[in-house]
């Protein structure tokens, strides 16, 4: 044995002693930086925070649609133990396919969305198996308190929250906010540790949003919509109501409507809002707009006299035909009755010129700007584009394509003493620390008429309601002025009007003196009865009646009603 | 008097290593509230406590009554290791522990110390190294407890009985050829291995043409070729000019070379892809990132990240998110000099180094060959064990799955290093006692 040999055997030690702690050195001191570079690009991670979507409040303050949060499942897949139990667990709660889950489980990505936004049971019985590589995350859902209120106006968002329909999608840049960017720490499996974060702020910059909407009004629409389409069907239902003075939308309803447990089996045209985006030949209600004009320009009386050709009259090449066989009616006559030949003559008296100018006045031909997605402006032609019959045409509301609240808000101008007020939907806009941000107020767009002509108009539309084609809108104690409409539609297979094919609707206000409401009630292609005045007026009356009692509306001294009805 | 001759040096430097590890420890198990690192501070401690005990005890024993017990010591741990690959536990594929409740206990850890202790002995009794036919002896004392660990298979644990029989042999006073035959063979089995690994898991066409050249077996043998002929043509030519070359020698030394390639090519045959690119992956992390390679980069990352003074105890980012991987086992250094920085790194080192130099002083002033033998084997143990954890901690040794001794996390490795270290202090208190 040789001692000596010990002396190398201490010499290697030394050499690679000193070759370890220079790689140490060089390691942790001279590529310091670098390391440091890499340790921040792994641990530090800029996490986007998704803002919480502003709540939607009615004009009382009640919510129409707020943000919860709830759990989304994700899955690590690469933690997973056992992926057919993970799969056939996750998939019997979520009620997913199991292949579909287990092809997920084995992917080669980091992370995978196995559901997002479920329910809160689904959520806890997923948490009690316990399941190694499953984890939550928490994201904001969009939740409509009541589920069938108003549910195309306030239309829906996407999985992302984005808005995609209505108010939602019109109003997004609003109440969706900015999302908020946080640097903070992250672990290695991408989870944060927010006790390092460096600036962990939640703002919340989105916006709240206070509706003119009215949710028991709303409702009491909802109500008697769904009545009538159970009663008539149809294509198409809507009822609209607005506050007379000032325009506010207080209710807008619409069917067919879709149901927001199932947005994804709803169809384009359930989600539509019909009220601004679809136009229609109003048919007789238009003919307040011929009579205001006919008024306002002093071209007739409501007491002269019209010859109504016994129900057939021939302009042009064509005939005006009456439901009924009429002789000599006052022009007040004409309107309660729902003459076309009357009216027709009327038109005549105040001109081409002069009906599309009060047209125009009245705010057909142009869009509202209510503020919602997809309105259109319908259908007004020059006069120069008008044929020899089209101004008789136009006078009892053929040939004109109106939006239910273009001609809504028509009439509307007339209950206000002949003021045209700018329909709004949305009050205000707030911020989450409750200050107004944004306040829309009433706004009157043009005084269309004198209010004298508007008062003369009123009485004559209470004739309507009290003895003529809108008696069944009559609600006891109100003076109602209103007017049915029954428009035949064109046939498209014929191109004429169809015979069989009618969109019924009633509009009208009360109380007639002094009103508060204006309410436009229509049905598009309502089964078996047709007529305006059997079809609308009847829902007219409920929504009018029950409006009245929650406003509060004092009713006449029913004396009077009564000396009044004889 | 046995104050004086107690190695207060070593004793303290092990004693603080300890502390070290048990406080990387702490750190892990404070940060990561996961249930895998339950009790794993406890049971160190425990460990270290056993540890100090079991030095205290042994230090009343005088170490020469080890020769006694060498035999038995040793063919004791060859029953448990096979046992073990009877009843032990299967942790991760590899059956190399007995466990009992919440202890568990691993053979091959006792094994090293037997086999030091056995073939010390037989070293010492040898005396006169003549042939090659005295390696014999050693080389299947080695090549059992070996055979048996492989079967585990714990690749990693096997490593350390290589240098501790070539480092004994060589200080036991084997013959200069022997131990340079075993050192060549040794160091170019594990080149060869591992550049044509390097070589073959590389997607990419490598540019260098030596690696080219030791990748392809066909060109190796051609270079066998050329080799043997070159040796006969200077063997010829040398006798021509009256040089005495010894042809037997020359002839040792090509056989070395050629065992050398044909051994990295079985070798290469015999391992699973997974073992290959933890072998050379530090040659570069980046052949597989996201698996053997990820280890390297993660380590390297909290080693780099710590620099001068490190993040502080507590504060490591990469060991508490969990970027690091074998936290308190293999790769408990990189945690350390991520909280404690070059500073704390150093330190360690230079603790483990008094360690070693103590241990090297002790081989010295053992009072006889059996003494400088077993302190030999240990410190061989113990250097080995560190600079392959350590150097793999900094990407420039392969992942072996070697534990820091004193340091990393587990029972057996620290009780029985603990153990080793009372045998050294016991050969130097006992220098003088014949």
């Amino acid at each position: 044995m040789s001692r000596k040999r010990a002396g190398l055997v201490a010499f290697c030690v030394l050499l690679l002693f000193f070759g370890v702690v220079g790689r140490l050195y060089f390691v942790q001191v001279l590529q310091y930086r670098k390391f440091t570079g890499l340790k921040e690009k792994q641990y530090i991670q800029t996490v986007e925070i998704k803002p919480k979507r502003g709540t939607i409040f009615d004009c009382q303050g009640r919510e129409l649609a707020l943000s919860i949060d709830v759990d989304s499942v994700c899955a690590f897949p690469r933690q997973i133990e056992n992926i057919p139990e993970t799969a056939a667990k996750l998939a019997r709660v979520l009620d997913l396919d199991q292949e579909v889950v287990k092809e997920k489980l084995k992917s080669e990505k980091y992370f995978v969305w196995i559901a997002r936004k479920i329910e809160t049971e689904q959520a806890r019985a997923i948490k009690s198996y316990n399941l190694k590589g499953v984890d939550f995350v928490k994201e904001s859902k969009r939740c409509y308190p009541d589920e069938h209120l108003a549910n195309q106006l306030l239309g829906f968002v996407g999985i992302d929250n984005d808005g995609l329909t209505g108010i939602e999608k019109f109003y997004d840049g609003y109440i969706k906010g900015e999302s908020s960017f946080i640097i903070q720490g992250k672990d290695a499996k991408g989870r944060s540790v927010l006790n390092d974060t460096e600036t962990c702020y939640t703002s919340n910059n989105s916006n709240d949003l206070i509706l003119t909407i009215d949710k028991t009004i709303q409702y009491i629409a909802e109500r008697e919509l769904d009545a009538a389409w159970a009663q008539y069907s149809g294509r198409n239902a809507i009822i609209i109501v607005e506050k007379t003075k000032t325009g506010e939308i207080l209710a807008l309803a619409g069917r067919p409507t879709f149901s927001y447990q199932k947005v994804k089996e709803s169809s384009i045209d359930e989600m539509r809002l019909r009220a601004i985006t679809d136009f229609y030949e109003p048919g007789s209600t238009f003919k307040i707009v011929t009579a205001a004009a006919a008024l306002e320009e002093r071209v007739t009386k409501p007491e002269d006299r019209y010859f109504c050709e016994n129900g057939s009259y021939k302009v042009g090449p064509t005939f005006i035909r009456d439901h009924e066989k009429e002789g000599w009616l006052t022009f007040a006559q004409v309107i309660e009755r729902s003459s076309n030949i009357g009216t027709a003559k009327v038109a005549d008296k105040i001109g081409r010129e002069k009906l599309y100018y009060y047209s125009k006045m009245f705010g057909f031909g142009s869009m509202t700007g209510i503020g919602l997605p997809g309105e259109t402006q319908g259908l007004l032609r020059k006069p120069k584009d008008w044929s020899s019959i089209s101004l008789g045409r136009i006078s009892f509301g053929q040939e004109i394509g109106v939006t239910p609240l273009q001609i809504l808000n028509a009439v509307n101008a007339v209950a206000n003493g002949g003021v045209l007020m700018q329909p709004m939907i949305v009050k205000a806009i707030r911020n989450k620390n409750g200050a107004i941000i944004k306040e829309y107020n009433p706004q009157i767009v043009r005084k269309v008429i004198s209010p004298e002509t508007a008062k003369t108009l009123t009485e004559i539309l209470k004739g309507v309601v009290d003895r003529g084609t809108g008696s069944m809108a009559q609600v006891k104690g109100y003076d109602i002025a209103g007017k049915t409409g029954t428009a035949q539609k064109i046939d498209p297979s014929i191109r004429k009007y169809s015979s069989s094919k009618y969109v019924a609707s009633f509009v009208g206000y009360l109380p007639a003196d002094d009103p508060e409401v204006t309410i436009l009630v229509i049905i598009d292609e309502p089964k078996e009865i047709y007529w305006g005045g059997s079809v609308c007026a009847p829902v007219f009356a409920n929504v009018a009646r029950d409006i009245m009692r929650y406003l509060n509306i004092p009713a006449k001294a029913p004396l009077l009603a009564s000396t009044k009805k004889i | 008097m046995n104050r004086l001759r107690f190695d207060f040096w070593l004793f303290i430097s092990m004693f603080l290593v300890c502390v070290l590890g048990i406080l990387g420890i702490f750190s892990i198990i404070y940060q990561n509230q996961v249930a895998v690192y339950s009790n794993v501070l406890v049971k160190q401690i425990l460990a270290f406590a056993i540890g100090l005990l079991v030095i205290i005890f042994y230090l009343q024993f005088n170490y020469p009554t080890l020769k006694k017990y060498a035999l038995g010591f040793y063919i004791a741990s060859l029953v448990l290791l096979v046992l073990v690959l009877l009843f032990g536990t299967r942790v991760r594929g590899v059956r190399s522990w007995f466990a009992f409740g919440m202890f568990s206990f691993q053979p091959s850890e006792l094994a090293k110390l037997a086999f030091i202790m056995f073939l010390a002995k037989y070293i010492e009794e040898m005396r006169t190294w003549k042939s090659w036919r005295d390696l014999f002896w050693p080389l299947l004392l080695l090549l059992v407890p070996v055979g048996l660990i492989l079967l585990q298979p714990d690749f990693g644990s096997t490593l350390v009985f290589f240098p501790i029989l070539v480092v004994m042999l060589y200080v036991g006073g084997c013959r200069l050829k022997y131990i340079l035959a075993m050192t060549g063979f040794g160091l170019l089995i594990s080149f060869l291995t591992m550049v044509r690994i390097y070589a073959e898991l590389k997607s990419t066409a490598v540019d260098n043409y030596v690696i080219r050249v030791i990748a392809n077996m066909n060109y190796l043998l051609v270079f066998l070729v050329a080799l043997f002929l070159l040796i006969a043509l200077i063997y010829f030519l040398a006798k021509r000019l009256k040089y005495e070359l010894s042809f037997k020698q020359m002839m040792a030394g090509f056989s070395v070379v050629t065992a050398g390639i044909l051994s990295s090519y079985v070798f290469e045959l015999l391992m699973k892809t997974y073992q290959k690119k933890r072998l050379v992956v530090f040659l570069d992390p980046y052949l597989d990132p996201l698996g053997a390679g990820y280890n390297i980069i993660q380590s390297k990352i909290a080693v780099g990240s710590g620099g001068w003074l490190g993040k502080g105890l507590l504060y490591g980012t990469q060991s508490r998110l969990g970027f690091l991987p074998e936290q308190h086992t293999d790769f408990i250094f990189s945690v350390l000099a991520e909280e404690f920085g070059f500073a704390g790194g150093a330190l360690l080192l230079i603790l483990l180094f008094i360690i070693i130099w103590r241990g090297i002083i002790i081989i010295n002033q053992a009072r006889d060959e059996f003494g400088a033998l077993v302190a030999t084997g240990i410190v061989t143990m113990f250097a080995f064990h560190i600079f392959l954890n350590i150097g793999m901690t900094l990407g420039i040794m392969p992942i072996t799955g070697v534990p820091l001794p004193l340091v990393s996390y587990g029972g057996s490795s620290l009780i029985m290093n603990m153990f080793a270290i009372g045998i050294l202090l016991n050969i130097r208190m006992k220098r003088f006692y014949y």
